[in-house]
């Protein structure tokens, strides 16, 4: 009785594994691959979030400081406040930036936005990631600092 | 090798090894597919989770703007919002007022990155709930609640979407002296404070004395004519009856009357009001030094034409007498009667009219209309704080509450212009140095004060000194002065010019329509008091 494999058997089966092991591995680290952007993604996001919400609960003149209508870096003040990024977040990470935009709206209404970028290891320059949050944001008395004329006789 | 071949026997088909690859293989295809299953549900999780917070920041967005439109013309009589805010509230009212609203920046980020393909809807406010302050249909509180909701289509049949709901605090307050004390110059919450007892005693007297100097001319001119022939010089009798008869003896009764002894309020309309006037108590005093005098002399003439009855000289003496003893009640009546203007405005029932109101004065009062509220502090004095927030905001409107237990407030300097529609209320002393001298036609500035009040110089403002003030006689209120009493009528000297301006209307507890709505602001609470997300 023979108990080995023959070698076309062999040739077959290296071949049928060359040919099919491909996609199947490709299928399974595609997965990773996908939930690795996802939570890069939620973490951009939520860092984002956390840091307009600083921003939100600040004084009206901390937004007012900020330069208008152009990107400069999220004040250190809120980047140690805001949910802290996961250590290998920022070294995995190529050119990871944050940046807060201040554009003025109407009489005390302001839109912030603060954008994350970040490349993924291995990946070129053009193939960076963002993400954007963009949020309208009000002077809390703005309506009181206004010039009212009471006038008298006007009665309804 | 054919033996060979013949020994071992041929196999037929495919050998296992493919088998067992084949079987590896699918084996791993199998959980190739679970994971790119599971990964794909995650991500889609993650994704629908993703989508949903930004469609939050984008409701909170509208809502944002929603806010900032009611806040921004809340006090714009241009808007509609104006009157919807100050419409009057009655204690069984419970219905939601919808407040005119849009947001059309939060529209345009709904068609820009990252919400492009978002929509949002339902964008509004409301004041859910409203309260009166104190019985006033048209001072009050409550919530405005602003509301969106944003959402994206992820499918046919799939959307995810964020709801978003705020409430802030409301308040409409009057921002000018409170009704009715606005309709004075000088107002004098308690008037007993001025001496009342002996001020009737003495206009009692005085009437009664003017009444007795009648009889007694009558008496003289009728023992006068029966001795006309013998009068001295021969002729001047007819003279002296006709002077008999031009002794000016008012009959003043039924003008003055009784000041209540335990209850009194007492004001004055007048343009413009003399402090040292209403210090009645020193005016009964000289009043009472010059009575002495000039009934001393009149009953020395009243003595010497009793001697010589027939000596046209004595009379003339005597008549000088009798129309000084005489101009003087009559002139101590009539400025009584700038008293009794009060006794007698509405029919004699002033107090019940007046002191119905004087709870508006009361601390309680300003407490809860407060629109911000500043505490003395080491290291941080209420002055310093006042100016920091005059010049965060530039104007100053609505009513600022003042802890001060320690130190006075100084009005001078930087906050010798306070400008807007502004009530300064203090729980401390104050002090006013030409506040407000170059104060402009939009600028009204009340000052009430829980400590001592004392004014230097032209102030314009409307002063209500709970606790005494000090006006010098150099100083100048431009506004008006509302009083507790008159107690240290002392501390009261300088000069009250009323200002129209502090005039708000007329209301009543039933209806409101007779207020000026411009004297009205409406301020909104700085942060959410609740804030809520449904999905």
């Amino acid at each position: 009785m023979r108990r080995a494999f023959t070698a076309v058997e062999v040739l077959v089966s290296v071949a049928i594994l060359a040919i099919a092991l491909v996609p199947v591995l490709s299928m399974l680290t595609s997965g990773t691959k996908e939930s690795a952007y996802g939570e890069y993604h939620m973490i951009a996001q939520t860092r984002a979030e956390t840091i307009m919400q600083l921003l939100a609960c600040r004084d009206w003149q901390a937004w007012e400081n900020l330069p208008k209508g152009v990107a400069s870096p999220v004040p250190e003040a809120l980047t140690t406040l805001a949910v802290e990024l996961p250590e290998d977040f920022r070294t995995r990470l190529a050119g990871f930036e944050e940046t807060v935009t201040c554009t003025p709206i109407d009489n005390g209404l302001v839109e912030l936005s603060v954008e994350l970028a970040w490349l993924l290891p291995g990946e070129g320059a053009q193939q960076s990631h963002q993400f954007r949050l963009r949020r309208l944001l009000a002077k809390p008395d703005a309506g009181l600092a206004a010039d009212y004329a009471p006038r008298q006789g006007s009665a309804p | 090798m054919t033996r060979l071949r013949r020994l071992i026997p041929a196999r037929r088909g495919i050998g296992a090894l493919p088998v067992i690859v084949m079987a590896l293989l699918m084996v791993l295809a199998f959980v190739g597919l679970a994971q790119r299953q599971f990964g794909s549900q995650v991500a889609n999780q993650t994704y629908r989770l993703a989508m949903g917070r930004l469609a939050e920041q984008l409701a909170d967005s509208a809502v944002e703007e929603a806010l900032h439109v009611v806040r921004t013309h809340a006090n714009d009589p241009g808007h509609p919002i104006f009157m919807e805010l100050r419409g009057e509230v009655y204690p069984d009212q419970t219905a939601e007022v919808p407040l005119t609203v849009r947001a059309p920046h939060a529209e345009r980020l709904a068609r820009e990155a990252p919400f492009r393909g978002f929509s949002l809807e339902d964008v509004r406010a409301d004041i859910v709930w409203q309260a009166q302050f104190s019985h006033l249909p048209y001072e009050k509180f409550g919530i405005v609640r602003c509301r969106a909701r944003a959402g994206i289509r992820l499918g046919l049949a799939e959307k995810v979407a964020r709801t978003v709901e705020t409430g802030v605090d409301l308040k409409v307050v009057l921002a000018s002296t409170p009704r009715p004390f606005d309709q004075t110059t000088v107002y004098i919450q308690d008037g007993t404070s001025l001496g009342t007892a002996r001020s009737n005693r003495r206009m009692e007297e005085a009437l009664k004395s003017l009444e007795a100097f009648g009889a007694e001319r009558t008496e003289l001119t009728r023992r006068l004519e029966a001795r006309k022939a013998q009068v001295a010089p021969a002729g001047s009798a007819t003279a002296l009856l006709v002077e008999y008869g031009q002794v000016d003896l008012p009959s003043l009764g039924p003008l003055v009357h009784r000041m209540d002894e335990d209850r009194l309020v007492l004001f004055r309309v007048q343009d413009r009001v003399e402090l040292k006037e209403l210090d009645l108590g020193s005016a009964v005093a000289r009043y009472e030094a010059d009575l002495e005098r000039v009934d001393r002399k009149l009953a020395s003439e009243r003595q010497s034409l009793e001697a010589a009855f027939d000596d046209a000289a004595r009379h003339r003496d005597y008549l000088a007498a009798l129309r000084e003893a005489a101009s003087k009640r009559t002139r101590f009546l009539q400025w009584l009667l700038g008293f009794q203007n009060a006794t007698s405005e509405f029919g004699g029932d002033s107090y019940e009219r007046l002191a119905e109101f004087h709870y508006k004065l009361e601390l309680v009062e300003w407490k809860r209309k407060a629109f911000h509220h500043i505490k003395e502090a080491p290291g941080a004095s209420a002055k310093a704080q006042l100016e920091a927030l005059m010049a965060r905001l530039g104007r100053l409107n609505g009513v600022v509450w003042v802890e001060n237990p320690t130190e006075t407030l100084e009005l001078d300097g930087r906050l010798s212009e306070l400008k807007g529609l502004l009530i300064l209320v203090t729980s401390g002393a104050v002090r006013l140095s030409g506040t407000n001298r170059g104060a402009g036609p939009n600028d009204l500035l009340t000052v009430v004060a829980f400590g001592r009040m004392s004014v230097d110089g032209d102030v314009r403002a409307s002063l209500v000194p709970r606790a005494g003030v000090v006006v010098p006689p150099s100083a100048t209120i431009h506004g008006n002065l509302v009083l507790r009493d008159a107690a240290d009528a002392t501390a009261l000297q300088g000069a009250v010019k009323r200002d129209p301006r502090y005039y708000s209307g007329r209301t009543t507890a039933e209806d409101a329509s007779g207020a000026y709505p411009d004297y009205y602001l409406c301020g909104l609470g700085p942060r959410p008091v609740y804030r809520e997300v449904e999905r």
